[in-house]
């Protein structure tokens, strides 16, 4: 039973059909719809996912797809059972694999019978006018010379030579195999001993805790966004001071493509959007309220989409909703130099709303508001110590290919056998694991001889 | 005063064609193209002749001659091609890879490149016609779309890896077309049924060899574009319709390799791997039109 399930296990042909199922759940992963990391995070946000956005995007089909793990298909049974199969056919075959490439590289033996340079695809024979021993050198320097490792047996008669070229070669295949398990060896150790935070926010003016016990946090001084003439996005920038109980660590602009690095923490700059310093005070000009707030969330007013922030004032008295200028189109209520707020009691009724205009003030009830216009900036914050596995089975795996596909081992055969006192019959033989360029090869073996027959010619 | 008249009109002629950024480029662009229609007439030319000698069963020396012509031609296209790319490069500062206009020309230099090297390598004429009507379309493609440079934003600012991972595409994509050209040639060779056809040997065997030389490239690919990912947003891999369509191509390829070594495919189910694998190359290719995502095109 165990021997059946390991021969299945370490088959070729399971492989193969893993792959394909690699493949096919990957072409259901571009054409379905997945669900946002954001949303399949809880499950309200993945049925209000699946109810909403997939639904308006595929009809009813969803139904169907949905227990099937189809909208998020790359964390579902299917494809993790399926790599994961397919990494125990690895690890089986790369275990099986180290006898046959040890036993595959030893040297290429001297010892071999007349059929041997019968049959073959690259198989030679010429009768050259030389001596046997001449025709040795010449044949031992031409090898020598296109990098064989060769190995003799002389009799007075018979000279049969055997060279190898690029002997270790094959074990690239191994290379390649095991860079495969130590890719996942890394994903695996950057979800167990580290953390990603896709929406680290921070606003102009204020710090965040990056928290996950790392006692960094992060003040962002300003943010930057510029555009080319055409309106494309040309640079986003935040500059940032990072801080590690209280003392400041390190200071500089993170910008896409330049993250900032501490202690095998990466800050990325991801995205970016509106903030507001919001200040309330009573009608003593005492602060109730004042901080920054992000305007993180998208709030959907029939066709338009204005930026959304949420703040519960202390003392429980208002909830309080600050809106910006919808960003899909002209909005008629809130303008650019506007933001929309609106009041809520404690237990969401709503109460009323105004419309602020920046720098000027405005009361509602016994509250006297006024607002600055900022922006946040959206980080991508991480430890992810993996990594360098990650990167290490990359360089491996293109080590291991360009080794067993660029530089395939070579085996030479040569015997050379005194036909006349003058005269040597000399037969060759070439094998290659590809035998791409072997034509060549034998080409200039040939030539080798030729040339040097030619030159004692002339002589 | 009529010359006064010439010369002011070729300085306003050559002033609109600053303003268009229609110069080097351009006329680089046009030879390629016009040369790519020319070689395809004198390596139709060559086929034709081959297929009549071949039903006389005799060489020629006109057949060689054409044969020669059409691969020199192919290389000067080759070489206009390549002028094209450098003078746009050193305009804009970067690979020419941040469009779809300035990728197709690439591509079909890609093509050029390895169907250059594999008519060389095995002395076949038909292996180059095909790549250069591949070629030809891809450039009469290029030539449908926008080849106004457009400005990068910010994630493309990496010149060094913007320029490797599309160059590497650029290597992989024109090797496996000779793949595909290989692959449906066999098909229609499998019996060996038409003389002026490479043999079905020779055509599986360079089918393979396209994917030996084009499945590192791939891998390169897939390597660069995680590691500039990774560089750009932080996560080496985020499951975007492009960068899954490459690894489905991958995965195909891999396949193949593994069915052709370890399995001892050959012939027509290696053929129709191949073919797979190349629809894959075009939905990755053309997967901007279908899906949205973190690629530009």
């Amino acid at each position: 039973m165990m021997k059946k399930a390991i021969r299945i296990l370490k088959s070729i042909r399971l492989a193969v059909a893993l792959i394909f199922i690699l493949a096919a759940l990957s072409l259901i992963g571009i054409f379905v719809p997945q669900i946002p990391a954001n949303y399949s995070a809880t499950p309200d946000g993945y049925a209000w996912w699946v109810e909403n956005a997939a639904h308006s995007q595929m009809g009813d089909i969803v139904y169907s797809l949905e227990p099937l793990g189809l909208f998020h298909v790359f964390r579902s049974a299917w494809f993790i059972g399926a790599a994961s199969l397919l990494m125990v056919n690895i690890l089986i075959c790369t275990v099986l694999r180290v006898k046959i490439l040890q036993t595959g590289s030893q040297k290429t033996s001297v010892d071999t019978d007349a059929e041997f340079y019968k049959q073959g695809k690259y198989i030679r024979e010429i009768e050259l006018p030389q001596s046997i021993q001449r025709l040795n050198e010449v044949a031992c320097k031409a090898l020598e010379n296109r990098r064989y490792s060769i190995s003799r047996q002389d009799s007075p008669e018979t000279v049969y030579i055997a060279g190898d070229k690029r002997r270790f070669f094959p074990w690239g295949t191994l290379a390649v195999h095991a860079s495969l398990m130590l890719l996942v060896a890394g994903v695996l150790v950057s979800i167990l001993f580290g953390f990603t935070d896709n929406s680290f926010m921070v606003a102009e003016g204020a710090a965040r805790d990056i928290g996950n016990g790392t006692g960094l946090s992060v003040y962002l001084k300003s943010f930057a966004d510029e555009y080319w003439n055409d309106g494309t996005p040309k640079d986003y920038s935040s500059d940032v001071a990072l801080y590690k109980n209280g003392a400041m660590m390190k200071n500089g602009v993170i910008r896409v493509n330049h993250p900032m690095y501490y202690q095998g923490v990466r800050i990325h700059q991801g995205f970016f959007g509106q903030a507001a310093k919001l200040m309330i005070t009573d009608a003593d000009g005492k602060a109730i309220f004042q901080d920054n707030v992000l305007l993180s969330d998208m709030r959907a007013d029939d066709s338009l989409h204005r930026p959304e922030g949420k703040v519960k004032l202390p003392g429980d008295n208002y909830n309080v909703i600050l809106l910006g200028s919808a960003i899909n189109g002209s909005d008629p209520y809130i303008s650019k130099e506007q933001l929309g707020i609106e009041f809520y009691d404690k237990n969401m009724k709503f109460i009323g709303w105004l419309v602020l205009e920046k720098g000027a003030q405005r009361k509602f009830g016994s509250l006297f508001l006024s607002y600055e216009n900022l922006q946040y900036s959206g980080f991508l914050v991480s430890r992810e110590p993996g990594t360098s596995l990650v990167w290490s089975a990359a360089f491996l795996f293109l080590f291991g290919i360009g080794m067993i596909f660029y530089f395939p081992r070579r085996h030479i055969w040569v015997k050379m056998h005194l036909t006349s006192e003058n005269s040597t019959r000399v037969y060759l033989k070439l094998e290659a694991q590809r035998d791409f360029g072997l034509d060549d090869e034998m080409a200039k073996l040939i030539m080798a001889f030729e040339t040097n027959k030619n030159r004692e010619g002339s002589q | 005063m009529r010359w006064q008249n010439s010369l002011w009109r070729l300085k306003q002629t050559k002033i609109v064609k600053g303003a268009n950024e229609l110069n080097t480029e351009t006329i680089f662009f046009d030879i390629g193209f016009y040369g790519l229609l020319l070689s395809i007439a004198v390596s139709m030319a060559a086929a034709l002749i081959k297929k009549v000698r071949s039903r006389e069963n005799g060489s020629s020396l006109r057949l060689l001659t054409a044969e020669k012509a059409s691969l020199f031609l192919s290389m000067l296209v080759w070489l206009a091609i390549t002028i094209f790319i450098v003078a746009r490069a050193i305009r804009t500062g970067h690979g020419p890879f941040t469009s779809m206009y300035e990728f197709s020309v690439a591509f079909a230099w890609g093509i050029l490149s390895m169907s250059i090297f594999f008519s060389w390598k095995y002395k076949n004429n038909v292996i180059n016609l095909l790549g250069l009507v591949a070629c030809a379309c891809l450039q009469t493609y290029a030539r449908t779309l926008s080849a106004q440079a457009q400005p990068l934003v910010p994630a493309l600012q990496n010149s060094l890896l913007l320029t490797a991972h599309v160059f590497s595409a650029v290597v992989a994509y024109g090797a496996f077309t000779i793949g595909l050209i290989a692959s449906i040639l066999f098909l229609i060779q499998k019996d060996d049924r038409f003389a002026s056809l490479p043999d079905s040997k020779t055509l599986e065997k360079i089918g393979y060899h396209s994917v030996i030389i084009g499945f590192p490239f791939m891998t390169l690919v897939i390597v660069l574009g995680a590691l500039w990912a990774d560089i750009a947003w932080g996560k080496f891999w985020s499951w975007d319709p492009k960068e899954t369509a490459s690894l489905i191509t991958w995965l195909i390829y891999a396949a193949y390799i593994h069915a052709r070594v370890m399995r001892g495919w050959r012939g027509v189910r290696s053929a129709l791997l191949l073919i797979i694998g190349f629809a894959a190359i075009l939905l990755t290719f053309f997967g901007s039109y279908f899906f949205s995502g973190l690629h530009a095109y």
